[in-house]
């Protein structure tokens, strides 16, 4: 009687003590994770928020020689919506963004329609989309140096319409211009729609597919009927993608627009060049406020389609 | 599901009539082959189907079976042969414009369409206006019990709903022939069993052909009306459910629908409408008119569980009389399988080999037996089948 | 298996999109294949075609006088991206594992990364130098490894998303089982089973931080590789031998994209065609 009653006595502190460990290492468990989380949290803090709340409340400033004052005024933003290049080039900025966001899914849906579903081998899929994928790895610098012997007025393509007998004189538009920015940010900026809407597609079970075809649809419903919709979330994404990276767009805009054309980035790194940052940080915060709009826009399309 | 019945008259007569002013869905396939980089995945299939049958196509994984579906419905292209659905040639038709429509295994629901959409869709895509399309897709959903859900998505379902949606959009094409892979792989045993019997009751009151693939023998024989057994991408047997089951025509048929026992053996004698095999360590003797086999011939023959009786051994000198006599054998039993309905007696015999005995639970004369006894197995010689393949 | 073959539309399609496809990596590939041409460039010859002759003048020119020049620049560029591709990596690792197991506190922390790949570069730099400014500090180091880290973690963190997805969670729990605790799981379980994708996670931080730029440009005052490139484009100094710089690192690149990709599709697809064979 007693043996047994000091036994159980045993059993329950032992119980008693391992919950306490295991609660124990629970908590150390737990802290360390605190720990862990905490750095990668600090550092998206420093260099993600921290500096867009500061472009934020530093296009508040008074603007000096030297820097700013930490003096509140809305002058920044009235100088840019009385200015009339700022304006111009806003608008330019936005326009940019959409025709290359449109001319990107128009392009791009059958690059990833391509991948996803006519190339029948898992294999061969991936080994293509990585090819696809890979330019998008090189420095874009570097591929815009090699626009001017492409499009140049000696260029590659003038040589070639000249020597077809297409053009009499070689066209001037195709460097230096709107138009070839644009050009060049559909090329920088393609991969970025593709691939959400090949992950999309991707995901289509092919049951779903052959049971349309079995329904009697044919090559233009199953793309309207099925695979648009399924494919609407991977396009969203994609759009907004390209969008948000459009409308930052500078560098190319300098190196390809060369000073024909300009976009809100540009205007932006000009006024750091020339030390009025106040003035940078208002244009910034409209840049941002245009896109989170735009983005707004497009999430909106997404959902409202869902509904259909 | 019960209230089937009461949706079903007028649709009944609509469909059958239907059903026999196109057609009655009769399959003909003649030297069907599909070939896959190398591997002949249907070899030369010939077979008949007749109009308003269920046939199941039976087989393990690989055997084809799935392919054969397959190339039916249009999904897969064929290599050699011809396909004629009431005598009509069928090999280049595209799915679309078959009267023939697939039921696939995981259903392919459209995800982004409600049920009813989902079941619209065929008519959708023939170019019903509307309304037609709306009533009609309505006749299915209340055909198949799905009004209730008719506006929700297909994952809000549960496996067997979904199973009925893809159904309902299979049939409210009216096709001749609807074809099923593996139509109840998904779901849990009890539904299994419960949409087996629906399946049948939809089959019989639509009078139209139904081809169903499984690999789940007592699915086959419980609802078909011919089971196709299929192995290597050739048709092993055609049979009703009962002509399969006792008579397995070959060794891959008898162990494929399970228990069988087969025992190797050569011919050693035969007279009048019996055939001796003399095996490893016992006798059988077979009822057979001797056709297709010779005096030597080494050859399975095959005795079904359910035809072994098992009794405990006599000791002593009863047993010394055995060796002589055949369709007997002493074995040891090594395991009592008790299934609630049925028992199953697991014997080994002195070569090693083990042989089931299959006993239905209520007769109690297994209950005598111990596990490690000997016991005395005995079979009836009509109940023994000789496969030649 | 084969299932998925031509699946709609026909042939000519097919055929057609192929030939779009092709048309498409030719737009894409078009720079790189021109500028790698251009780069063999005769000495004579000038940053246009046609080609004055055929000679490797330039590449002698790259490694001579121009790689004392921009000597400084790409050993700050490889140690930036080396930083950059372990930090993204091990932070990956850790909001991605963090998510996976729902830990308080991950919730929000999966859209601000996200956010990370949403916000133009230009802003970002502008962010943090005039947050240096306020610090009265110059952006240096530090302030632009923090960019190219917050620039390359959304790509890294999905790729470590999509190796632990594939990552049976049953193997972890089985581990803890046995007694091991959750620094020895992870180490001598997790870690040996999922390192490829950890390693997929540092390269593809390290080729983004290669070439970064937008963001780099106001958020240091030291000098990177595409900086410099930067630099020497807009005030029009440029040769053939940038030509040759820029083939070569684009093959680099190219040898790490492939370095990168390939195990892991490798297995991915290994995967992928063991369900879609069921």
């Amino acid at each position: 009687m007693s043996s047994s009653s000091s036994r159980s006595v045993t059993l329950a502190d032992g119980r008693a003590a391992r919950t306490a460990s295991v609660s124990r290492q629970r908590l150390a468990t737990g802290s360390a994770w605190a720990l862990l989380l905490a750095l990668p949290t600090a550092w998206l803090l420093a260099f993600l928020i921290i500096p867009v709340v500061v472009v934020v409340v530093v296009s508040f400033f008074e603007p000096t020689l030297s820097g700013f004052n930490r003096v509140f005024t809305l002058d920044n933003y009235r100088l840019l919506a009385e200015s009339d290049v700022f304006i111009r080039t806003l608008s330019n900025t936005v326009l940019n963004a959409v025709i290359t966001t449109v001319v990107t899914f128009l392009l791009g849906f059958w690059v990833a329609y391509y991948l996803a579903l006519v190339v029948p081998d898992l294999r061969r899929k991936f080994a293509l989309f990585i090819i696809a994928l890979a330019p998008f790895f090189t420095s874009f610098l570097i591929r815009a140096i090699a626009w001017i012997p492409m499009m140049g007025r000696e260029g590659l393509l003038n040589t070639a319409l000249l020597n077809l007998g297409i053009t009499s004189q070689p066209l001037d538009f195709l460097l230096f211009s709107d138009f070839a920015v644009r050009v060049a940010m559909i090329q920088l900026y393609l991969l970025f729609m593709v691939s959400p809407i090949f992950f999309s597609l991707s995901t289509i079970e092919p049951a779903i597919l052959e049971a349309a075809r079995d329904s009697g649809a044919g090559w233009w419903a199953i793309l309207t009927e099925i695979l648009l919709p399924l494919a609407r979330p991977g396009i969203v994404i994609g759009a907004v993608f390209v969008f948000v990276l459009s409308m930052g767009e500078f560098a190319t805009v300098r190196l390809i627009g060369g000073g024909k054309t300009s976009s809100v980035g540009l205007g932006i790194q000009n006024f750091v060049t020339y030390i009025q940052f106040p003035q940078a940080a208002a244009a910034a915060s409209i840049l941002v406020l245009v896109t989170v709009a735009g983005v707004a826009v497009l999430f909106r399309y997404g959902r409202v389609a869902e509904g259909l | 599901m019960a209230t089937i019945a009461t949706h079903l008259q007028d649709q009944t007569e609509a469909a059958g009539a239907a059903a026999s002013a196109r057609g009655k869905g009769t399959v003909d396939l003649r030297g069907l082959t599909k070939r896959f980089d190398g591997v002949v995945a249907v070899d030369h299939v010939d077979l008949t189907v007749p109009g308003g049958s269920y046939v199941v196509l039976l087989g393990p994984s690989g055997c084809g079976k799935t392919t054969l579906l397959r190339m039916l419905g249009g999904h897969a292209t064929i290599d050699e042969g011809e396909f004629l659905l009431d005598g009509v040639r069928t090999n280049d038709v595209p799915p679309a414009r078959r009267d023939i429509s697939t039921v696939f295994q995981h259903y392919g629901l459209f995800p982004h369409k409600s049920v009813r959409d989902n079941v619209e869709f065929g008519l959708k895509m023939r170019g019903l206006p509307r309304d037609a399309r709306r009533q009609r897709a309505e006749e299915a959903l209340r055909f198949l019990d799905l009004t209730p859900m008719a506006d929700r998505r297909p994952r809000q379902l549960s496996g067997g709903q979904q199973q009925r949606v893809a159904l309902a959009r299979a049939l409210v094409t009216e096709p001749t022939v609807l074809l099923l892979d593996e139509p109840l792989g998904d779901l849990d045993r009890l539904l299994q069993l419960r949409m087996r019997i629906e399946l049948r009751a939809l089959q019989r009151r639509l009078r139209i052909t139904f081809i169903h693939v499984t690999h789940n023998q007592e699915e086959a024989l419980a609802i078909a009306d011919q089971i196709v057994v299929m192995q290597d991408g050739r048709i092993q047997q055609v049979g009703r459910p009962q002509d399969v089951y006792r008579r397995p025509a070959n060794l891959f048929t008898s162990g494929f629908m399970g228990d069988n026992n087969v025992f190797p053996g050569t011919v050693s004698a035969i007279a009048d409408d019996e055939v001796w095999v003399e095996g490893d360590g016992l006798t059988l003797l077979a009822r057979h008119d001797g056709a297709g086999v010779a005096a030597g011939q080494t050859l399975h023959a095959s005795v079904r569980a359910s035809s072994v009786s098992a009794e405990p051994a006599l000791a002593g000198a009863a047993n010394s009389a055995l060796p002589e006599r055949p369709n007997q054998i002493l074995a040891t039993l090594v395991f009592l399988e008790y299934l609630g309905d049925i028992v199953k007696l697991h014997c080994r015999l002195p070569n090693g080999q083990t042989v089931v005995a299959k006993r239905a639970e209520n007769v109690r004369v297994w209950e005598d037996l111990v596990e490690g006894e000997p016991v005395r197995l005995e079979w009836e010689p009509h109940d023994v089948q000789l496969l030649l393949a | 298996m084969g299932r998925v073959q031509g699946i709609q539309g026909g042939r000519w399609l097919n055929l057609g999109l192929g030939i779009y496809f092709g048309l498409i990596l030719l737009f894409l590939y078009g720079p790189i294949i021109v500028m790698a041409l251009l780069s063999f460039q005769g000495p004579q010859g000038g940053m246009t075609f046609p080609l004055k002759g055929v000679s490797l003048h330039w590449w002698q020119r790259l490694f001579g006088e121009r790689a004392a020049e921009l000597g400084e620049a790409i050993v700050r560029t490889l140690v930036v991206a080396i930083e950059t591709g372990l930090i993204a990596a091990a932070f990956s690792l850790i909001i991605a594992f963090a998510y996976r197991r729902r830990l308080p506190g991950t919730r929000p922390l999966f859209p601000t990364v996200l956010l990370a790949l949403m916000t133009p570069g230009i802003l970002l730099g502008l962010g943090v130098s005039l947050w240096w400014r306020i610090l009265n500090m110059q952006p240096g180091h530090l302030s632009l490894l923090g960019v190219h880290v917050v620039w390359a973690l959304p790509f890294a963190f999905l790729v470590m998303l999509a190796v632990l997805n594939r990552f049976d969670p049953g193997i972890e729990e089985s581990a803890r089982d046995l007694g091991a605790s959750e620094l020895r799981t992870f180490f001598e379980v997790v870690f040996p089973i999922i390192w490829p994708g950890i390693l997929s996670a540092a390269l593809f931080g390290f080729t983004l931080s290669l070439n970064e730029f937008e963001r780099s440009v106001l958020a240091t005052s030291q000098n990177t590789l595409p900086l410099q490139l930067w630099a020497m484009l807009t005030v029009q100094i440029i040769e053939p031998d940038l030509y040759a710089l820029g083939t070569l690192t684009t093959l680099i690149t190219f040898v790490i994209v492939g370095a990168l990709f390939i195990p892991t599709f490798l297995s991915q697809i290994r995967r992928f065609s063991r369900r879609r064979a069921e």
